[in-house]
């Protein structure tokens, strides 16, 4: 409800959500279901646009939304895995890999957040935050209970409350990828290619979406070559014949999870904590998981007017993945030396050369690797 | 004092996000389809451009 004050007009809200990607729409979709007033806010004109991802991901977390998976473009349920020295294994799962319509998904869970009774605000630029203060560009201003940050990649607007989220070069993944047609690669499969003369200090992958296939490269920031050249060297030898239908770039952090994720009245999500995979690069699921559980948690204290302390229980569950994060980091860590060797070490452990395994060790420690 | 200031190609520029996200100075601020450098902000100190997938940053 609006309140003058000195003449600015102030809406007041339980719960303001900064950023409208899977993390927030996942916060706002949570915090409305528990009854709280909520406003998620983004930058963008259209949700879910630009993509600045590869599109692949797989869901357990959402599943209890019921969201209708008209954004499940192809399921995948091979992966293969080039290694230096003309090493190759196949991974066959039962864990279904998909391959998702970023725009059509992001639609959706805005949908279920409206429906659930969450406000949702386009184009609004947050410049500074003020304890529950929020303020905008446009020189409105909303009062909040609890703020979730959720402004992805970038995350400027914990530094707006004293979280340090910086990354350093080398902790970044820069990505650049086309949607490309004609790509020869089986339906249902994945590649990755884990060579340094391929991708320096990254990976580069196919990941087949029917009739087109994203095809893609991830190399650390640190790294002097332009992601985009990389991924033209890289579509020269692996589909010189395909063609693209769109072009994408991204980043992803693949830093240490932030610690202060819950700092007074504010709550951080998804890839703003800095919670995403850093040896995969996957972020999706680490968004919707932290969104639903920061969500559920503010919608909770908001609406029964618990003391602020209370939202210390978001720490409580998410240690566990927080420690998995931690521990994916240190496997970034010795998977991007540069040096092939320690690729092959890393995949060595469990692995004679071709294997064709159903869940056994080596997929699970891939699907470790690529999921976190 | 590093007093070079970065320049933002904006023909290049995919808005991803990488130059706010490494940006030590917080100089560097995205909006919906345009990307804009603090001059006053900006240290010079080459992050950005070094990150930056589609080479849009230049010192």
């Amino acid at each position: 409800m609006p309140h003058g004050c000195n003449g600015v007009v102030i809406e007041m809200y339980d719960v303001v959500v900064i950023g409208g990607g899977p993390g927030g729409l996942a916060a706002g979709i949570y915090a409305a279901m528990e009854g709280a007033s909520t406003v998620i806010l983004d930058r963008k004109k259209e949700i879910g646009r630009p993509v600045r991802c590869a599109e692949g991901t797989f869901f357990e977390v959402i599943s209890d939304l019921n969201l209708s998976k008209k954004w499940v473009v192809n399921t995948m349920n091979e992966a293969i895995v080039y290694l230096p020295k003309d090493k190759k294994i196949s991974v066959k799962t039962s864990l279904e890999g998909m391959s998702i319509d970023r725009v059509v998904f992001e639609k959706e869970l805005a949908m279920k957040a409206i429906k659930y009774g969450a406000e949702l605000m386009l184009n609004k630029n947050v410049i500074r935050i003020n304890g529950g203060d929020v303020i905008l560009a446009d020189g409105s201003k909303l009062r909040a209970k609890i703020v979730i940050i959720a402004d992805g990649v970038e995350s400027k607007i914990a530094r707006y409350v004293g979280v340090r989220t910086k990354l350093r070069p080398e902790d970044l993944g820069v990505c650049a990828q086309y949607t490309m047609v004609d790509v020869d690669v089986g339906r249902h499969t994945a590649e990755f290619y884990l060579r340094n003369d391929i991708v320096p200090r990254g990976y580069a992958w196919v990941f087949s979406r029917g009739d087109e296939a994203n095809v893609g490269v991830i190399t650390l920031g640190s790294v002097r070559r332009r992601a985009i050249e990389i991924l033209k060297d890289f579509v020269e030898k692996r589909c010189p014949g395909a063609r693209a239908v769109r072009f994408t770039a991204g980043c992803v952090p693949l830093s240490l999870p932030i610690n202060r994720y819950v700092v007074k009245n504010f709550m951080l999500v998804g890839d703003a904590a800095r919670f995403s995979n850093a040896a995969g690069g996957g972020g999706i699921h680490t968004a919707l998981l932290s969104g639903k559980i920061a969500g559920e948690i503010a919608g909770k204290v908001a609406n029964r007017n618990l003391d602020m302390s209370a939202l210390e229980e978001y720490r409580t569950i998410w240690r566990k993945y927080h420690r998995r994060l931690i521990r994916n980091y240190y496997l970034k860590q010795k998977a991007t030396t540069g040096r092939d060797e320690d690729i092959i070490r890393l995949f060595r452990k469990l692995s004679p050369g071709i294997v064709l395994l159903k869940l056994g060790p080596l997929s699970r420690l891939f699907l470790k690797w690529w999921w976190g | 004092m590093a007093s070079k200031k970065v320049r933002h190609n904006a023909d290049k520029c995919m808005l991803c996000g990488g130059c706010v996200a490494v940006c030590p100075a917080n100089a560097i601020t995205l909006y919906e389809t345009v990307l804009v450098v603090d001059e006053d902000a900006c240290i010079g100190c080459g992050e950005c451009v070094r990150v930056c997938p589609m080479g849009a940053m230049e010192l």
